[in-house]
Parts: structure tokens; C-alpha cells; sequence
């Protein structure tokens, strides 16, 4: 508890007794702010009456229990468990509402009660469902809106939807409706109640759409379907109930005017929760998820992201004890997943245009025709045909093909998951799933076959397309997109050759049937060629061709037109064209967004990809901003725990520590390793570089026994990756750094030195080139801190070479150069070229994007030296002025560094004859208490200890 | 503990947006609640979803937010206890209504019924003592507000909303027992 003990309550002044009375609440607070010994004796003094002296010591005792009065989320669960409010405004039965006569109660809504009611028409009673509201209307307006509707809803007349037999408003003001009185069980218990199977359950979910369709004709929308609102009687027959009853009677009596109609949350489309306008595509979406709820027995729109097929347990009923026993995973995966999910579309355009349309693709997949959910959809259409007339491995192309929709998501992401996975790594995950993916399909697809005659995944596609080759009915068009499906199937399954056949084999195709360089398939197949070029390094030539096609993307809307971006981005970082990549990321964002919506999965994979390139093209503050926002996101959408989140963890933490925020950094480390360590022992190299980030982090917090243990174990795993592995070398390396900021020098070089060899030897790779560079700068500044000078120019002279291959590509070794430069001339006595290269050196770097304080803060100690040196010692003294206020301001932690600094400026306020100040500087950096082991020879004797 | 021996005020009568902002909230939580049986009812999501369509609607003004998170955070307190009072009465055959609940639902209504009236009790008596304290509290639970929050809406320092907190969660859970 984080009480604010300092302030003693002025009550007590420690002399004598106040002359009122001090409350319970006073002496509490005095009491814990004293030790415990010590509360007695005070309660004693201030408080005689004993019984005011329990309740005290009462409250002191629970003060100390580190339990809460109430759990999180108790209120909530106590206000659940107690249930609706009941009606306290209600008229009592036997009332009259308008003509009515109230039987019963039987119904709770949040804003109505719903009763039995009769009323006598010529002769005969009438029992209708009467609604009435809890509230007033509030507005004439609102009065005059209510009768408009209610007018409209008395006209809508259909066999399937309970009518509106009356509308108005009783004595005291409150509106209510009449409703034809239907009794009957919802669709879904009916369902599982009468074990209907799937074509049954369809048959009757078509009845609902048309009904929808029927009232969507005559402009009224639903709002609110839900299951509880589509009842089958005991005959059978549905029937709908509370259609435009949202509108009409709107929780808030606002509802028409600011677009924030009643809804129910489960069921609502995304532009209800978002307020954006509600139209018929807002039932459309309701209907998916009562499909998904009739099919699968759950609510399918739960943002887990599952197809609905994968909630229906494999093995019947062992996983839910409310299985549905009677539709199975098959029945419903491809084509009802497909329907179901183009109705559960964020985007209202693109849903089914209307109800009776989505009733129209239920009754194609009822006679085995080809449905319009599956994209695209020529292509889709013409094989299903030509797949109905061929047997053999066609049919199990068949199945492939069915899937193909689904899988071209999985491409795709895995697609994104690869561009940033290491070299090593990516072939064998992204194989493995595709593969085991295929290889899924395949056993259901020819599980009628002996194994050993069900056709290998590459012989499919060779199959596949022959067939599509052969077939002298097929449109061009659909040929080569079918070209490019394959392909990608090919590459995906690690097939670079043959998808590169396959895929120039559909350009070619598409450029005799004329095709536009703007049309999906021309991109798709352009996307696919590029990624091709790419993973078979040849990023120059992708970057050639996404170049091309960039004029084609304006105003193109799809997830082609997405990936193209992204692939740009890719290779523009590639090229270290770290602003145009940085530009076509967004970009791609941006329409990640707009063509699959804000909380997409494919947005969140877009927006990592665009803040791990950031933190690649070392934008931490970007980087920061963007992963920040993705992890939000993460665990808003109960995205799973996985590796990807992981990664993204140990990279948001990188983009803090970089970007000088160093608050959460250690916490999302250690939440990023343990979600890697949980993942399992494959990703064991990417615990390391977690180790790694956090060990840098700490180092840089002069957190050295912390660090050690980190780096310990990363050491430990790199070991077992390879002795000469680049993994064993960048711990080396951060070992290395380890020792240099303890003034360790000897073993700083070692170990640097060692890191130069085991990545000099991986060079070639080209994986570790950056790292590479990093050692040698890094290993001649310890050189030069060894008097090795000799040793330090070769290296340095190797460095400005490699440099000099690159120039401008890499600002912060250039600046380090000259920094490492500066100080080896200062090393050799040369101090006016050495005043020149640190000037170079601070002036490159002011110019990153990131500040990099500790080549920063070496680079300005070495010019405070050279000064000194030069005698210029007032330019010395407020040089090692602003390194240590640099130093405080951006890592006030760093004790041992403002220590070092201080000792610093001590010796330049002594050389410029100011011997006071050098005391004070002095008296300053003592105070901060740092181990003395660790500084330097020459602040230890500045310092004096 | 019967209902009768707590009787906590009730909603400010004469105040029309008190009134309003309980009516709502009312609204909604019944709506929520009549809406799935089995999903839990998440207040301070109520109050916040209330926050932002009051803001788009003429009828109710707020000189500022944190008067309206005062309002609302109280009127859901009366709320819980006005349903946990009327959930208590039924089981008396009280009222005209007949309410079936299945078996186990209706000892776990009951029981958190009297669990949310010694809740209004043990605040009732937090208020006595210390006025600001309770509404420290009725901010946290029921509007869900952080301390930074509190101290925003209470205009009082953060370490006196510390302080205040302190002293309720000691009193509190003296009160309830745990």
C-alpha cells in the first residue's frame, strides 16, 4: 500500500494532548506511521477510550494484511449473479396497457417488460406479446419518430416475422408495441433439441435470410437478430420477432439521431460497436453469426480468428459436452467457413450485398454448386466444373483447390513471419506448416487411397497444372491465376524452381489475355514473382519489379496490392533506403487497415512488420510507437501467446531502451524470454537474443551482476548452437562490452578480439556484416586503451576500407571512426588531428536518427583529453561539462559513468586553476558511491580513493 | 443481515441528473444482463460506455467529465444495491412478480444480494466516518477510476487520494471481515 506516511497529521504535536478530540481516522494514520513498537505506548497516550482503542488497533491490523476488501471484478460478478433489475415501474397484471389486458409476465428486457396480453376484436380474443417500455419517450421528436416507425413496421407483413399488430403510447406516457404472440424455441435450441443435421439446419437458416431479405425490401433493418429473436415453433416454422424494434424503441430514446442504437454486443457487426451507419449489411453480419452459432454451436465472431469449421471437435463430442454430434468438421470446412466468413466481413461492402444473397450461396452449397464466398471467384467456378467431370487425383485437386482461399492467408502470413525471420529458421518453419497443412488436407482428401499411392504435394501441383494446361475450355485468365495459386503452393513448399516455371508461365498468360498491370491477378502474380526473387536472394530484381508495379497500386484496394507494398518496404531496407522503406511500410499499413480493418489480424501482422523494420532501420522512437500500439492490440484481441507476440515483446522493449525509455524495459524482456522459453526448444537461439537485449539494457544500468547472469546463459545456449557459430560471437561481443564498462580492459579485448575471429569467419553469410564492422571499431578502442597502437591503425585502416565500400550507409560507424580515430592520434600524441576527427565524429553523430549516448559520451571524453592536452582547459572544462550532463540527463543510472565524467571535469576545473570547483566535482562524484574497483586507474587517483 | 437495517439514501430525487444517469445506467445493465444470462456484467465498462454517449447527447451536461464520473459511479453503487435490495425482497414474496430461477442461480443471487448490501452497509458507515474516503472508493470500484483519476475528479492531491485509500481498505476490510 503506498500510503502517504511522511506527513504526520498535526493532532499530536509530541508535547501534550490535543485539546479535540482526534478522530479514528487520525489516529490510524498517526499510528502506522510509527513502528510497530511504538504504536502501543501513542494509542495508550492518545486514545484512553478502550473501545476506540480496538476499532484503532482494528484498522491497523487490517492495514497490514496485504489482502484486498474486494477482488477485482467482484462487483461485477456480484451485480451478474444477482440478475436484471426487475421491474419496479411495471404496471401489475391484470392492468390495461392501450386496448390490452395484461395476463403475465414473459419477458425481461433491459428497457421493457414483455407481457401476455389479450384484447376482444369482434368477439374473438386476441393474445398478442405487448411490449412495454420502462421509460418515456423523451422529445416530440422522438414521439413523432416512434409513430413514423411504427407505422412502417405494421406494413411489413411476412409468414416468417412475427407481426406488429399495434403500436402507442399508455396513460402515463410510456410506448409499447403489439406483437404477434409466438411461442416456439429459439433457432439453436431447436436445432440441437431436434438433432437436425446440416442440410436440415441449413434449409431453415434460409428460410431466416429470406425472411431478413423480405423486410430489408420494404427498408427496415433488424438491428438486434439474434438467436433469442428467431424462434421455430413447434410446427417448424420460424419466425422472426422485434424487426426494426431496436430502432423503434431505442434503449435511449436517442438511438435514430446519433446512430447508437440498442444493440446486442455478441451479435453486433463492427459499425455498430464503432457507430458507424447500420444497414442491411449489419444483419447480414448478425445472420453469420447465427449460422456459425447453428453450425458449429458457438458464437463464430469471438476475434480468436478461427474458422468456424475448426471449432466443431474432430472426434465426435469427446472435447464439448454439448457436441454437436451431428455436423461434422468436414462437412462444414471450405465452403460454409468461406460463407460464413464473408458474411462476418469488418468491411460492410465486403459482406453479401444482401440477405438473399447469402440464402442463395446456402443454396448452391446445398446442390453442390459452386458459391460465391470463394474467391476468386472465375477461376473457383470454372475448376469446380471441370472437377466435377474428372475423377482420380483430380478430385483430390478438388480439395486442395477448396482450400486454397484459406491457404493463400497462411502464404501470406507466413510470408510477413519469414521477412523478418532469420535466414536459418525460415525455410523449415514456413515448410513445416504449409506442408503439414497440405499434408492435412491430403489424408482427408484421399483418405480412400492406399498411402503409398496418395500423390506427394509436388506431384499435385505438377497435376494440378497439367489439368490446368490441358484444358482447352478454360478462360486465360483463370488459367494463369490458377498458375499463380500454384506456384505460390510450390514456393511455400520450398519448390523455387518449379513455382518460378509456374509463375512465369502465368505472367506470360496474363500478358496474351491483355490483362491490366492494376487487376488482382496481375498483381498477385507480381507479388508472388517478387517474393520468389526474394527468397532465392535476388532482393535487387523483386525490388526492380515491385518498383514497376507501384504505379499500378494507386487506388488499388486488395490484399495484393498490401502484400506488393510491404515486399517494396522489404526490399528498399534491403537496399538501406531506410526512408522510402520506412514510407512504403506505412503505406502498406495504411491499406492493411483500410482493406481488412483496424483489429485484422493482417493489420496487426502489417503494423509489426513496419515496427520491426523501424527498430531494423534502428527508428526506435517509431519503432516504439508502432510495437507499443501492436501489443496493445495483441492482448486486446486475445491474440494467442505465442512466439510471434514473443518476438514482438524482446523487439518493444529493444525500441524502449533505444529510445531512452527505460521503464518497462527489463519487465518486457523478461515477459518476452519467458513467453520464448514456453514456446519450446527450437527458438532456443531467439531466448539468446532475448538474453542478449536485456543484458545490453542492463549493462547500459550498470546492472553488472544482473547482466553477467544474463549473458551466462545466453552463452551457454549459443554454445550449443556452435562453437564458431555468430551466435556464440555476438554474446562474445556483449561480454566483451561488459568488461569495457567495468575499465576491464584486458579482458575486454579478449573477448572482442575473439568476437572479430568467430565473425570474421561468418562473414560471407552477410547475416552478421553490421555485428562484424561493430568488432573491430570496438575492439580497436580497447587497443588503444591498452597502448596496443600498432594493432588499432591496421584494424582501423581495415574499418575506414569497409567503410569506404559503403559510404553513407552506416552513419554510426563512420562517426565511431572517427571518434576511435580521434583517439588513437590522441594515443600518439597528435592532438590537433585528434580534436579534428572527434569534431567529425560528434558532429555524424548529432545527425542519427537514434542518439547513441555511449559513442557520444566516449567520443566527447577523448575531445575533453585532447583539450587538456592542448591546454585549451576552459573549452576542456565545459566540454566534460555537458558529457556529464548528457550522461544525467539521459541515463541518470549509469552511477559509475557520472562518477568517471565528474572525476573528469575535476581534472579540467584543476587545470584551469580552480581548485575549489575541482573539490566540489570531487565531493560529487564520491557521494555516488560507486564500487571502486571499478573505475578507472586515473579517477581513482583523481578521486582520491 | 436483513434488509431493512440498511438503508442506504436514496437516489438523489432532486436531482434530475442524477436521475437521468441512474436511469441509464439501469437501462443498460438490464439490457447487458437480459441479453446473456451467462455473461458477466462489467460496470465500470457501463459507465465508460454511458460517458461516451452522453457526451454525443444534448440532454445531459456535465460542467465537466469528473462530475460526470461522480454521478455515475454513484448511481451505480444505488444501483447494486436497489437490485441486490429488490433481489432480497422477492425471496420475502414481496412483490407482484413472479421470477423463476433454477435452483443454483437463485441461492447464488441470494447470496450475492446479501453480499452487496453488506458492501452498501460497510460503505454507508465509511461515508460516516470519512466522506471522502468512501467516495475515493466509489470511484475505484464503480467507475474504475486510478488514483490519478480520483485525485482529477476529487481536485485533491494524489497523495491525499493515497492516504484516503489507505484508510478505507483498512476500514473496509475491518468492516467485511476478510
Amino acid at each position: 500500500m503506498g500510503g502517504d506516511t511522511t506527513t504526520r497529521p498535526s493532532a499530536f504535536p509530541e508535547s501534550d494532548m490535543p485539546s479535540n478530540i482526534p478522530t479514528i481516522r487520525e489516529l490510524f494514520e498517526a499510528a502506522i506511521a510509527l513502528d510497530a513498537p511504538a504504536r502501543p505506548g501513542f494509542l495508550e497516550k492518545h486514545c484512553p477510550d478502550p473501545e476506540r482503542r480496538a476499532q484503532v488497533e482494528a484498522l491497523i491490523a487490517a492495514d497490514e494484511d496485504a489482502s484486498e476488501p474486494l477482488q477485482v471484478g467482484e462487483i461485477d460478478r456480484i451485480a451478474s449473479a444477482i440478475g436484471p433489475t426487475l421491474p419496479r415501474s411495471s404496471l401489475p397484471a391484470g392492468s390495461r396497457v392501450g386496448p390490452f389486458e395484461l395476463l403475465e409476465v414473459i419477458g425481461e428486457g433491459g428497457s421493457s417488460t414483455v407481457f401476455r396480453a389479450v384484447r376482444e376484436v369482434e368477439g374473438v380474443t386476441q393474445q398478442v406479446a405487448l411490449k412495454l417500455m420502462r421509460c418515456s419517450l423523451y422529445s416530440p421528436e422522438a414521439q413523432r419518430a416512434f409513430r413514423r416507425e411504427q407505422h412502417a413496421l405494421i406494413q411489413l407483413k411476412h409468414p416468417n416475422i412475427a407481426r406488429m399488430i399495434e403500436g402507442g403510447v399508455n396513460e402515463s406516457g410510456l410506448p409499447y408495441i403489439a406483437l404477434e404472440l409466438v411461442v416456439g424455441n429459439t433457432i439453436t435450441d431447436y436445432v440441437r433439441t431436434h438433432q437436425l443435421g446440416l442440410r436440415q439446419r441449413l434449409h431453415l437458416f434460409c428460410v431466416v435470410c429470406l425472411a431478413v431479405d423480405a423486410a430489408h425490401r420494404a427498408l427496415i433493418v433488424h438491428r438486434d437478430l439474434k438467436p433469442s429473436n428467431v424462434l421455430v415453433t413447434e410446427d417448424g416454422e420460424v419466425k422472426l420477432l422485434d424487426f426494426g424494434i431496436a430502432k423503434l424503441l431505442a434503449e435511449d430514446g436517442e438511438g435514430t439521431y446519433t446512430q447508437m442504437p440498442a444493440f446486442t454486443p455478441a451479435y453486433a457487426a463492427p459499425e455498430q460497436h464503432s457507430g458507424g451507419p447500420t444497414t442491411t449489411a449489419t444483419d447480414v453480419y448478425a445472420l453469420g453469426v447465427l449460422l456459425g452459432e447453428i453450425v458449429t454451436g458457438e458464437r463464430v465472431n469471438d476475434g480468436s480468428g478461427r474458422t468456424p469449421s475448426s471449432r466443431i471437435g474432430a472426434s465426435s463430442g469427446s472435447e464439448r459436452p454439448v457436441a454437436l454430434q451431428h455436423v461434422t468438421r468436414k462437412q462444414v470446412r471450405g465452403d460454409l467457413d468461406a460463407i460464413i466468413l464473408k458474411a462476418l466481413q469488418a468491411d460492410p461492402l465486403q459482406r453479401y450485398a444482401s440477405a438473399g444473397h447469402l440464402a442463395d450461396d446456402i443454396e448452391r452449397l446445398l446442390c453442390s454448386q459452386p458459391v460465391r464466398a470463394q474467391p476468386p471467384s472465375r477461376w473457383y467456378r470454372a475448376h469446380k466444373f471441370m472437377l466435377r467431370h474428372k475423377g482420380g487425383v483430380a478430385t483430390t485437386v478438388a480439395f486442395l483447390l477448396a482450400i486454397l482461399a484459406a491457404l493463400g492467408l497462411a502464404l501470406w502470413q507466413a510470408r510477413i513471419a519469414r521477412d523478418q525471420a532469420d535466414l536459418a529458421q525460415r525455410a523449415s518453419t514456413r515448410a513445416n506448416t504449409t506442408l503439414a497443412f497440405i499434408v492435412s488436407v491430403l489424408q482427408t482428401a484421399s483418405a480412400d487411397l492406399p498411402k503409398d499411392q496418395r500423390p506427394t504435394p509436388e506431384a499435385l501441383v505438377t497435376e494440378a497444372a497439367k489439368n490446368a494446361r490441358d484444358d482447352p475450355e478454360l478462360d486465360p485468365l483463370v488459367r494463369a491465376q490458377l498458375f499463380t495459386t500454384l506456384a505460390e503452393i510450390a514456393r511455400s513448399n520450398g519448390e523455387s524452381r518449379q513455382a518460378e516455371l509456374l509463375i512465369d508461365e502465368a505472367i506470360v498468360q496474363l500478358h496474351e489475355h491483355g490483362s491490366s498491370p492494376s487487376s488482382p491477378e496481375w498483381i498477385a502474380a507480381l507479388v508472388s514473382k517478387g517474393n520468389l526473387l526474394h527468397d532465392t536472394d535476388r532482393t535487387g530484381e523483386a525490388d526492380q519489379l515491385m518498383l514497376g508495379l507501384l504505379p499500378a497500386l494507386e487506388g488499388v484496394d486488395t490484399e495484393g496490392a498490401v502484400s506488393a507494398l510491404m515486399l517494396y518496404s522489404a526490399t528498399r531496407a534491403y537496399a538501406d533506403d531506410a526512408d522510402r522503406a520506412v514510407e512504403f511500410g506505412t503505406r502498406a499499413l495504411h491499406k492493411a487497415q483500410q482493406v481488412f480493418g483496424v483489429d485484422s489480424l493482417n493489420s496487426v501482422y502489417t503494423a509489426m512488420f513496419v515496427g520491426l523494420l523501424a527498430n531494423k532501420l534502428k527508428r526506435f522512437a517509431d519503432g516504439e510507437v508502432i510495437l507499443s500500439d501492436v501489443v496493445a492490440r495483441w492482448h486486446r484481441l486475445g491474440l494467442p501467446r505465442n512466439e510471434v507476440l514473443a518476438r514482438c515483446l524482446l523487439q518493444l522493449a529493444k525500441a524502449r531502451h533505444k529510445s531512452g525509455k527505460p521503464a518497462d524495459v527489463e519487465a518486457l524482456y523478461q515477459e518476452g524470454i519467458a513467453l520464448m522459453r514456453s514456446v519450446g526448444d527450437e527458438s532456443f537461439y531467439k531466448i539468446s537474443m532475448g538474453l542478449r537485449g536485456l543484458a545490453d539494457f542492463q549493462i547500459d544500468m550498470e546492472k553488472f551482476a544482473e547482466a553477467k547472469v544474463a549473458l551466462d546463459e545466453a552463452q551457454e545456449i549459443s554454445g550449443k548452437v556452435g562453437e564458431q557459430s555468430s551466435e556464440v560471437a555476438l554474446t562474445q561481443l556483449l561480454l566483451a562490452r561488459w568488461h569495457e564498462e567495468r575499465n576491464e580492459w584486458v579482458d575486454a579485448e579478449r573477448d572482442y578480439r575473439s568476437a572479430h575471429a568467430a565473425l570474421a569467419k561468418n562473414a560471407d553469410q552477410g547475416a552478421t556484416e553490421a555485428e562484424f564492422r561493430r568488432a573491430r571499431l570496438d575492439w580497436s578502442h580497447a587497443l588503444i586503451e591498452l597502448g596496443r597502437l600498432d594493432e588499432a591503425a591496421t584494424l582501423l585502416a581495415q574499418a575506414k576500407t569497409a567503410i569506404g565500400e559503403n559510404p553513407g550507409s552506416n552513419d554510426l560507424d563512420t562517426a565511431d571512426f572517427h571518434c576511435i580515430s580521434g583517439e588513437l592520434d590522441m594515443a600518439n600524441n597528435r592532438f590537433e588531428p585528434a580534436v579534428a576527427h572527434l569534431d567529425r565524429g560528434l558532429d555524424l553523430l548529432a545527425n542519427l536518427d537514434a542518439a547513441v549516448l555511449s559513442s557520444e559520451i566516449s567520443c566527447r571524453i577523448s575531445r575533453v583529453n585532447a583539450l587538456i592536452a592542448l591546454r585549451r582547459s576552459h573549452d576542456a572544462r565545459s566540454e566534460a561539462e555537458k558529457a556529464f550532463i548528457r550522461q544525467q540527463e539521459t541515463n541518470a543510472q549509469a552511477k559509475l559513468k557520472l562518477a568517471g565524467l565528474l572525476a573528469l571535469r575535476a581534472r579540467c576545473e584543476r587545470a584551469d586553476a580552480d581548485p575549489q570547483a575541482a573539490a566540489t566535482s570531487i565531493a560529487q562524484a564520491r557521494k555516488l558511491a560507486v564500487p571502486v574497483e571499478l573505475l578507472s586507474t586515473a579517477d581513482r587517483a583523481t578521486l582520491e580513493l | 443481515m436483513s434488509s431493512s437495517s440498511t438503508q442506504p439514501s436514496p437516489p438523489e430525487g432532486t436531482n434530475a441528473l442524477f436521475a437521468q444517469v441512474y436511469d441509464r445506467l439501469k437501462a443498460m445493465a438490464g439490457k447487458r444482463l437480459a441479453g446473456n444470462a451467462r455473461e458477466t456484467l462489467d460496470t465500470t465498462a457501463l459507465v465508460h460506455e454511458l460517458y461516451l454517449r452522453v457526451g454525443s447527447s444534448a440532454e445531459l451536461r456535465f460542467a465537466h467529465p469528473n462530475q460526470f464520473y461522480a454521478y455515475a459511479a454513484r448511481a451505480m453503487r444505488h444501483l447494486l444495491a436497489d437490485r441486490a435490495r429488490d433481489r432480497m425482497r422477492l425471496r420475502a414474496g414481496g412483490d407482484w412478480i413472479q421470477v423463476t430461477l433454477t435452483g443454483s442461480d437463485s441461492r447464488l443471487a441470494l447470496d450475492s444480494a446479501e453480499q452487496a448490501l453488506q458492501l452498501e452497509d460497510a460503505l454507508q458507515r465509511l461515508a460516516n466516518s470519512d466522506a471522502r474516503a468512501a467516495q475515493v472508493v466509489e470511484l475505484t470500484w464503480f467507475a474504475g477510476l486510478s488514483q490519478e483519476q480520483v485525485s482529477e475528479t476529487l481536485g485533491v492531491a494524489r497523495s491525499t487520494v493515497a492516504r484516503d485509500w489507505r484508510f478505507a481498505r483498512a476500514f473496509l476490510k475491518d468492516q467485511l471481515g476478510r
